[in-house]
Parts: structure tokens; C-alpha cells; sequence
């Protein structure tokens, strides 16, 4: 199972950084709500990733769980955005 | 054999534990990401329930008028917990750039700061929705 640090850590960084500005923004611009919310999703999938890997130890249940998340991720930013329009 | 294994006592870990503010604040980051996550998910299912049962006269008969309230309170729960998410995320990225902040007394000013931080986030959320300002 090849699991990569780096681009992980990078991601969770970049996305964090790019939020703070984009979540008081998306208010005044509703052009870049679109934008917002799918960093949103790829911030928390990689938060909650992280967690999943740290607590889960059975490897079986972990895969599971990490699947189960992106369907998760997908239906929350596709709420999100229903929500927010 | 192993009926024995499992019976043996671990020596005292978290009941020893003595909380500092350092891995509170670490604790309560990690804690804030995952009760969002929940705590969001729960709203935009609950949000769609209610939009979906409102039209109903029956459900309107029953008279559940506290929702609106409930609605606003988890709103304002998840405006906290962002806050101190925010205020606590922006510490770890200043952390990152690895130039300032390792000493332990910037780490007792940073916790005066990210406290500070999440107050004024989180006023200024009760402030957009109470006065829309």
C-alpha cells in the first residue's frame, strides 16, 4: 500500500491557506462560491483522512472508512452548495 | 494462555495525564475538525428535512415553532468551533514556515493570541447574523 506524506501534508496547507481569504470572500463574490466549496471538501477530506489513518488500525475497516469519506465529501459539497445558493 | 495475556492491567496513562494549554490547544484542533464535519453534515440533512416537511399541514399542526432556535444555536456552535479552528490553524501555519515561534515564551503569547483570535472570530459571526453588519 503506497501512502505519499508529502503531497498530503503540501495539500492540507495549500487548501488551509487558501480558505482563509475564500471564506470571508464567497459572501461579497458569488462567483468563486463554486471554488470555495470544493477546496472546503478537499480540506476536510484530507483533515478527516488523517484521522482515519491515525485511529482506524484494521485494514480492512480502514479502506472501507476512507471510501465511505469520499462519498461523504462529495454529497456534503453538493448539500453545501445547494444550500448556499 | 492467552485468556491470561488479555487480563493483564496496562499501567495508568490518561489518568495520569496533566492537561497543558500546548496539548489542549492540539487536542481541541484536531477535535474541532472532526465535530465540524458532523456538525455540518447534521445541519444540511436537518436544513433538508425541514424544507421537506414544511409544506406538510400536518407536520405544521404539531407545532414544532422551537426548530428556527435550534437551527440558529447549531449555526452559532459551528461559528465557535470554526472560530477556534481558524484561530488555532493559523498558528500551525506561522509554525510552518519554521522561522518564528518555537520559544517557550512566544508559545505563551501565541495562547493568549489564538484565545483572542477565536473571540474576535467568533463576535464577528454572531455579528453577521444577529446585525448583519
Amino acid at each position: 500500500m503506497q501512502t505519499k506524506g508529502f503531497p498530503h501534508w503540501k495539500d492540507q496547507r495549500i487548501t488551509a491557506i487558501l480558505l482563509l481569504p475564500l471564506f470571508i470572500l464567497f459572501e461579497v463574490y458569488l462567483a468563486i462560491l463554486v471554488f470555495m466549496i470544493i477546496v472546503f471538501g478537499y480540506h476536510m477530506y484530507l483533515g478527516i483522512s488523517n484521522i482515519l489513518e491515525d485511529y482506524v488500525h484494521n485494514h480492512i475497516t480502514k479502506s472501507f472508512c476512507l471510501i465511505l469519506l469520499r462519498v461523504l465529501t462529495i454529497i456534503v459539497c453538493k448539500d453545501l452548495f445547494l444550500f448556499l445558493i | 494462555m492467552a485468556i491470561r495475556i488479555k487480563q493483564r492491567q496496562l499501567s495508568p496513562h490518561i489518568t495520569i495525564y496533566n492537561p497543558q494549554l500546548a496539548s489542549m490547544f492540539s487536542v481541541f484542533h484536531r477535535m474541532s475538525g472532526i465535530l465540524m464535519v458532523l456538525g455540518v453534515s447534521f445541519l444540511l440533512i436537518f436544513v433538508k428535512a425541514i424544507n421537506y416537511y414544511s409544506s406538510n399541514y400536518a407536520f405544521y399542526s404539531l407545532g414544532f415553532f422551537f426548530l428556527d432556535y435550534l437551527y440558529f444555536g447549531l449555526a452559532l456552535c459551528i461559528a465557535l468551533i470554526l472560530s477556534f479552528h481558524i484561530a488555532n490553524g493559523i498558528r500551525h501555519l506561522i509554525w510552518d514556515f519554521g522561522v518564528v515561534g518555537f520559544t517557550i515564551k512566544e508559545v505563551f503569547l501565541s495562547h493568549k493570541l489564538v484565545i483572542l483570535l477565536c473571540i474576535v472570530l467568533f463576535l464577528r459571526f454572531v455579528g453577521l447574523t444577529i446585525f448583519s453588519l
